[in-house]
């Protein structure tokens, strides 16, 4: 009798829990091609192999290992939305005090020409907003004024407007944009397995995303941890 | 049927089997149509060309490419459309281009929409990635030239004032200037090649006076990089 309450609660749990660990649970409206976009996206970056990473990608993600990174994701991102809005150019968000672990892609997912590894950094980012406990790494003020290391503004591509005031930069070594320094850098530098053009790319956009570190000691930990000796 | 009609009729269907071949021969194939590789993502990559693949010329809007060239080239808009970078394809078949080769996907270049950044950012990268002639240089520096886009909805017009929401742009900033600074790296590889490095230099140094910000602060950098650690 008790194997089979045992069983009836297996059952039960497997139907309630939704999938099963490591698989991505898509809402009914997300369209197909943007999920096909998705998942060759993270079939991609789950292929990379390196056998050298730096210190703080060790204290981040681990090793360097397509398996680690697919588990980083899909731990924090249990369900993938989608907003067919384009307005404001976002191309992913997560809304962490309704549904911390659900994902929505936004139509720029697939409409907007990114290449794949800033299709790829955004969802990361996004994924390091779904962490509860450490209070979704809400980003910091861009300061004012925000002027890059040759004393020049610091200024949106977009519109032309400087980032000073703007809540898009990283204050900590663990926010959002300086994670998606480290996972890029370190894809740029050591991975085995990558297209030239992948490593190419990552270390484009790596470079970019930098820049909105906005502490000092965290910029800087970060560039001794990557760019210093190369 | 007579035996006279009955010749005449197998007379006609050889004319007409004769005629098949004629026009089917090589150097008279149509154009390689690109749609014939849309078929969506792929996870595997497709094997490399065979041998056997690689002996007709193919003519391909104008450029006569080989029928190796052919298949480069359909790897590269099979790429352009699954938007895989991580493609391994791309390293092991889209390589050694020919001229021809080139000439089409410069060609390809012109065709794409400004927005298409990621298109014409793989484009760039092949070419960059065998810089050998006065042509190729002289075509990244004019990607290095173009007009700045504006927006990814629309290169010739800017965004509206509070139209986009900076935390969700940061990665737009980067693509809106991606062709440029695959450009960039390349002529940054070709600072190392003492064939090239003098006209390297030269579009660098031409893109740092450049309009666009962004575009010639990242010129600079690269030419300081390269100052750093001794290349000239």
């Amino acid at each position: 009798m008790s194997r089979r309450i045992g069983i009836f609660i297996g059952i039960a749990f497997c139907l309630f829990a939704g999938a099963p660990a490591g698989a991505l649970t898509f809402d009914r409206n997300v369209p197909k091609a943007v999920q096909e976009q998705l998942l060759l996206d993270l079939n991609a970056i789950e292929q990379v192999q390196g056998s050298t990473w730096s210190a703080l990608h060790a204290s981040v993600f681990g090793e360097m290992n397509g398996g680690v990174y697919s588990n980083w994701f899909r731990s924090r991102v249990l369900r993938v939305g989608y907003d067919p809005s384009t307005a404001g150019g976002a191309v992913a968000y997560v809304a962490p005090f309704s549904d911390p672990s659900r994902m929505v892609l936004t139509g720029n997912y697939t409409r907007f020409s990114h290449p794949q590894i800033a299709r790829l950094m955004v969802v990361y980012h996004e994924a390091r907003h779904t962490e509860t406990q450490n209070f979704h790494w809400p980003h910091a003020r861009c300061p004012v004024p925000f002027v890059d290391e040759s004393g020049e503004e610091i200024k949106s591509i977009w519109t032309g407007m400087p980032l000073a005031g703007e809540n898009a930069c990283d204050s900590r070594l663990g926010g959002a944009y300086a994670t998606t320094v480290i996972l890029l850098g370190n894809i740029s530098l050591y991975c085995e397995t990558c297209s030239e053009k992948m490593k190419m790319d990552a270390e484009i956009y790596g470079r970019d995303q930098l820049k909105r570190v906005i502490n000092r000691q965290a910029a800087d930990q970060i560039k001794n941890d990557l760019y210093v000796s190369h | 049927m007579s035996r006279t009609k009955y010749l005449v009729l197998i007379g006609a269907i050889l004319l007409g089997l004769g005629a098949v071949i004629i026009w089917s021969r090589p150097g008279e194939s149509p154009p390689v149509q690109t749609s014939e590789v849309q078929d969506g993502p792929h996870l595997a990559p497709m094997p490399p060309p065979s041998e056997n693949d690689l002996e007709e010329p193919v003519n391909v809007v104008g450029h006569e490419l080989s029928k190796e060239d052919a298949n480069k080239l359909a790897v590269v808009e099979e790429i352009l459309i699954s938007k895989n970078d991580s493609d391994p394809r791309l390293d092991q078949v889209a390589r050694n281009l020919s001229p021809a080769l080139k000439a089409k996907l410069r060609e390809r270049y012109n065709e794409m929409a400004p927005e298409d950044r990621a298109g014409r950012g793989l484009i760039v990268f092949l070419l960059g990635r065998e810089l050998k002639t006065d042509e190729d240089i002289e075509f990244l520096a004019d990607v290095l030239e173009e007009p700045p886009c504006l927006s990814l909805d629309d290169c010739s017009r800017e965004a509206p004032a509070g139209a986009v929401d900076e935390h969700a742009a940061s990665v737009g900033d980067v693509t809106l200037v991606y062709p440029q600074l695959v450009a960039i790296k390349s002529f940054e590889r070709a600072l190392g090649d003492e064939n090239l490095r003098h006209r390297a230099l030269q579009a660098l140094e031409a893109a740092e006076r450049s309009g666009h910000p962004y575009v010639a602060r990242a010129a600079r950098e690269t030419i300081e990089r390269a100052e750093g650690s001794g290349a000239f």
